[in-house]
């Protein structure tokens, strides 16, 4: 299968449960520009699957908001529009990542609270866009097992037999990884770029790329994750962090050391796997 | 409830949390009993550590554990003098937890 034949299928997305029709109007009118938030809010509202699960990310503590949220259109006024577009899509595919892989669950809430703590101190502009960004990071491992099972689950026996990294397991048997899938997706889904390139790009950090800040913090966020142990990305290794990724946030390590330190006392919770 | 690595698991001992494939899919249920034949299967299931009915382990037997996945997880990032500043940071909360 070469790299277009992936993306198609990824595009496809055969196996990937289809997105309910409250989804798809509401992504039609979170792209309107003249829907307000409070529109928008009040039509998520309207489907109480969906507003349950949006809640329950909105307030399950990584983005830190010290009073719970209690209704869609007071998320949508303080986490904006294209991050609850997002977390609106992303509920379908987040519910099949505890089947996924064995802890990949607990280390997307870890690296997105990472991600949020990281922003927060490198001054980013939108801490929450970001925090969804670490949340959804690994999305292409869901991706990859919902429709390409057989690649998968070489994938999976790779990783165990040679001790590979994942992506490195999946560079070696497709040619790309979850980030490219992710990425795919996540653009057909009509995301914007600020939030998919640092999903696609987590573990191809470069300085020059678009949005390479947010990218850095993902980057930074998913290696300090797997450090501490906090849940599990479907191997036993660390991929290397880039030092440009610490020099574009304005970072020195001991800021680095800061941020695990709040980590390790908010996080200790999360099963260490 | 204690984790112990799989190699120190006994026939007899009652599963304390499922225990998943891979891909998901449960391959022993919580109060399922370890038999011969199943902890023969284990390590070929890809499972290097289950939790099992019991006393929690002494926490430096914990501790040992932590910091051998620990080592092995930075393995190939000797050289690398950023990656062993986190990986001491690391060392030193996982330690203090346990």
């Amino acid at each position: 299968m070469d790299r277009d034949q992936i993306r198609t299928r990824i595009e496809e997305a055969g196996n990937l449960p289809t997105l309910p029709d409250v989804v798809i109007r509401i992504t039609e009118m979170a792209d309107r520009a003249e829907t307000t938030g409070r529109q928008l809010g009040l039509e998520i509202a309207k489907d109480q699957v969906i507003s349950a699960k949006v809640l329950r990310l909105v307030n399950s503590g990584f983005y830190g908001f010290s009073q719970p949220i209690a209704t869609v259109p007071h998320a949508v006024t303080l986490l904006g529009f294209e991050t609850v577009k997002t977390l609106v899509l992303g509920s379908t595919v987040l519910d099949m990542m505890k089947d996924a892989l064995p802890g990949l669950w607990e280390h997307s809430m870890a690296c997105a609270r990472t991600s949020a703590l990281i922003a927060e101190h490198a001054l980013l502009d939108d801490v929450q866009e970001v925090c969804t960004a670490g949340l959804l990071h690994d999305l292409g491992k869901v991706v990859l097992r919902q429709s390409m099972e057989d690649a998968f689950r070489t994938v999976v026996s790779l990783v165990q037999e040679r001790d590979w990294l994942f992506v490195e397991a999946e560079e070696h048997v497709l040619g790309a990884h979850h980030g490219h899938f992710a990425g795919w997706l996540l653009e057909k889904w009509g995301l914007p770029d600020r939030l998919v390139r640092p999903i696609a790009d987590h573990h191809n950090f470069h300085e020059d790329q678009p949005f390479a800040r947010s990218t850095a913090v993902v980057h930074l966020a998913d290696i300090l994750c797997r450090a501490e142990a906090l849940g599990r990305g479907g191997d036993r290794k660390i991929p290397r962090l880039n030092p440009a990724a610490l020099e574009i946030l304005g970072m020195a390590i001991d800021d680095v050391l800061g941020v695990m330190e709040r980590m390790s006392e908010e996080m200790r919770d999360i099963r260490r796997v | 409830m204690r984790y112990i690595p799989v190699d120190e698991a006994q026939v007899g001992d009652r599963i304390a949390e499922a225990i998943y494939s891979e891909n998901g899919r449960v391959l022993l249920p919580v109060g399922a009993r370890l038999s011969e034949a199943v902890l023969s299967r284990l390590s070929g299931w890809g499972v290097d550590r289950i939790a099992v009915d019991g006393e929690e382990m002494p926490s430096d037997e914990q501790t040992r554990i932590l910091l051998e996945a620990l080592d092995h997880r930075f393995t190939g990032h000797e050289e690398d003098p950023l990656m062993m500043r986190i990986k001491d940071a690391a060392r030193s909360h996982l330690t203090r937890h346990h």
